[in-house]
């Protein structure tokens, strides 16, 4: 008999002993794999959006960076507006390289002139565009036409040749942007013409007319010249443009980073006190064993096993446990976070994105050899105590 | 072990029976208007009753598997779970389905809470078929 099957007969022969390593290793691998995906995921997503956007500063109406962040970022329709001539203004500003106005607007709730309820749209000008235009050239290189729209990845067509109904107008789904995990999967974009016409076309078709206000903005995009400092731009505009309130791009999305930080510690502390409660068990758990096994091992000694025999047995049955339970840990973890993620985005409000395979893999890895760590570090103790004992002392006691 | 995995079919049995009452759209609230003005559930709530069917053989077969000696009757019991399981799995996705919009309550709690539990339980049944094997070799004396 080998260290491997008296490992696995010992793991047979002991079922509660089993479980709990067993369980401990789950719980250790699960907590720490669906800490660190929903972690990366709600970042990636973060910085995603943020490199959507594409602006060096987002200026919005005094007053409307929260509403302009929960649009952004969760999809939550968003109505503010500022004059148009701000344009001008803010082109003036010294660093400033480029303006693009953005209109956001909204569908109506639970209306049968539209497709989806409360739906997210934005509406850019494709003369001075620079945000939008480098994502749609990906899918659409001429650009959208009047009454065309591209939408975010969870955007499909409801209406048949792929049209999606907007204030009882019926506006063709030409492409959907890659997935960000934000708000921005679950919005419309399409060019100021189309909202213009949407707004003239609702006064008969829609149940409540779509009102743009003249002359008026939701925000304005701002690309800074090369070399300029973002941040001084900022404040430049914000002393020279009255009214509005510029957001650098490395301050975007403030809140949701808060709350991200916040997360993080949370997981952080949870996890600086499951590891040690786990070692700690399934070191006692071991110890436990150990004791109780000393004449089996001790007899094993006399039959001629070596210490080194004994302890390699006793770390086998360790480690296989911990392969077994983290695995199913892991299995655990990355279900939950696959099937639950829009529960997840909903409850924290943070966006959330999914891994891709390999930095996923990578994860897996790390929380596999966690839980292995783990199990390995506290059964050793045990394993080295037990080997070390005098076989004639311990068949006698 | 197959206690155990008897035990987690009908805990997961339970759930495909029990929550979709509490996480469709209709339980909170939602439901569709017809052009004469009624009011009728939508097909997340259908598939929510459907699945009780397919929770109750899944339910019998945990508890069959929790008392049952012989490794036919833990055999059958895991391949009457699998099914019902594979059955749990499809009602809200292929067969019936839900709601088209994709932040709805019953995409957002219902589907994700069944599939979890489908699948769970699938890989449970499959770990009380495995456990029920026979042995790969006949005892000594009975080969021919």
């Amino acid at each position: 008999m080998n260290f491997l099957q008296l490992a696995w007969k010992s793991i047979s022969g002991n079922g509660l002993r089993s479980w709990v390593v067993a369980l401990s290793a789950l719980v250790v691998a699960a907590f720490a794999l669906f800490g660190t995906l929903l972690l990366r995921g709600a970042a990636t997503s973060l910085e995603l959006a943020a490199e959507r956007l594409g602006a060096d500063i987002v200026v919005v109406p005094d007053g409307a960076q929260t509403e302009m962040e929960g649009a952004l970022l969760m999809g939550h329709p968003a109505s503010f507006w500022m004059p148009e001539e701000n344009l001008q203004k803010l082109a003036a500003v010294p660093g400033v390289e480029a303006v693009s106005p953005q209109v956001y607007l909204a569908t109506l709730v639970g209306a049968a002139c539209c497709s989806a309820s409360e739906m997210f749209m934005v509406a850019y000008d494709p003369q001075s565009d620079f945000t939008l235009r480098p994502w749609l050239e990906k899918t659409l290189p001429g650009g959208l036409a009047e009454g065309e729209v591209v939408g975010g990845d969870f955007i499909s067509a409801t209406e048949p040749n792929d049209g999606i109904l907007v204030y009882g107008t019926t506006v063709r789904l030409t492409g959907n942007l890659e997935p960000t995990g934000s708000g921005l999967d679950q919005s419309l974009f399409f060019t100021m013409d189309t909202a213009r016409q949407l707004a003239v076309s609702s006064w008969v078709n829609a149940e409540e007319p779509l009102i743009i206000p003249p002359d008026q903005v939701s925000a304005i995009m701002v690309k800074t010249t090369p070399g300029a400092d973002v941040e001084k731009v900022a404040v430049e505009i914000l002393r020279t443009v009255p009214g509005v309130f510029p957001v650098a791009s490395a301050d975007l999305f403030q809140s949701s980073r808060a709350q991200l930080k916040s997360l993080l510690n949370t997981v952080v502390i949870m996890m600086a006190l499951l590891w040690p409660i786990a070692i700690a068990l399934i070191g006692m758990v071991y110890l436990m064993a150990a004791n109780e096994r000393r004449r089996e091992l001790g007899m094993l000694r006399a039959l001629g096993a070596t210490k080194r025999f004994i302890a390699q047995s006793l770390l086998t049955e360790a480690s296989l446990l911990a392969l077994c339970g983290a695995a199913v840990g892991i299995f655990v973890a990355v279900l939950a976070i696959y099937l639950f993620r829009r529960l997840i985005i909903n409850s924290l409000g943070v966006p959330f994105l999914l891994p891709s395979p390999g930095s996923l893999a990578l994860q897996i890895a790390i929380g596999l050899l966690l839980a292995m760590a783990s199990v390995f570090l506290a059964a050793l103790l045990p394993a080295i105590k037990v080997s070390r004992q005098d076989p004639a002392v311990a068949m006698r006691e | 072990m197959n206690k155990v995995m008897g035990g987690l079919m009908v805990l997961f049995a339970l759930v495909l029976a029990i929550a979709p009452a509490f996480t469709d759209c209709q339980s909170h609230g939602k439901m569709l208007t017809t052009a004469d003005g009624r009011s009728i559930a939508m097909k997340c709530h259908w598939a929510g009753i459907a699945e009780i069917a397919a929770a109750v053989p899944l339910g019998l077969a945990g508890i069959y598997a929790m008392f049952g000696r012989r490794k036919d009757t833990l055999r059958f019991a895991g391949i009457v779970g699998a099914s019902s399981a594979l059955m749990g799995i499809l009602l809200p996705t292929i067969l019936i389905g839900t709601c088209a919009n994709p932040s709805m309550i019953c995409n957002v709690l219902m589907r994700p809470t069944l599939l979890a539990s489908g699948i769970l339980a699938l890989v449970s049944s499959a770990a009380l078929i495995m456990t029920a094997r026979e042995p790969q070799f006949a005892p000594a004396g009975v080969a021919a």
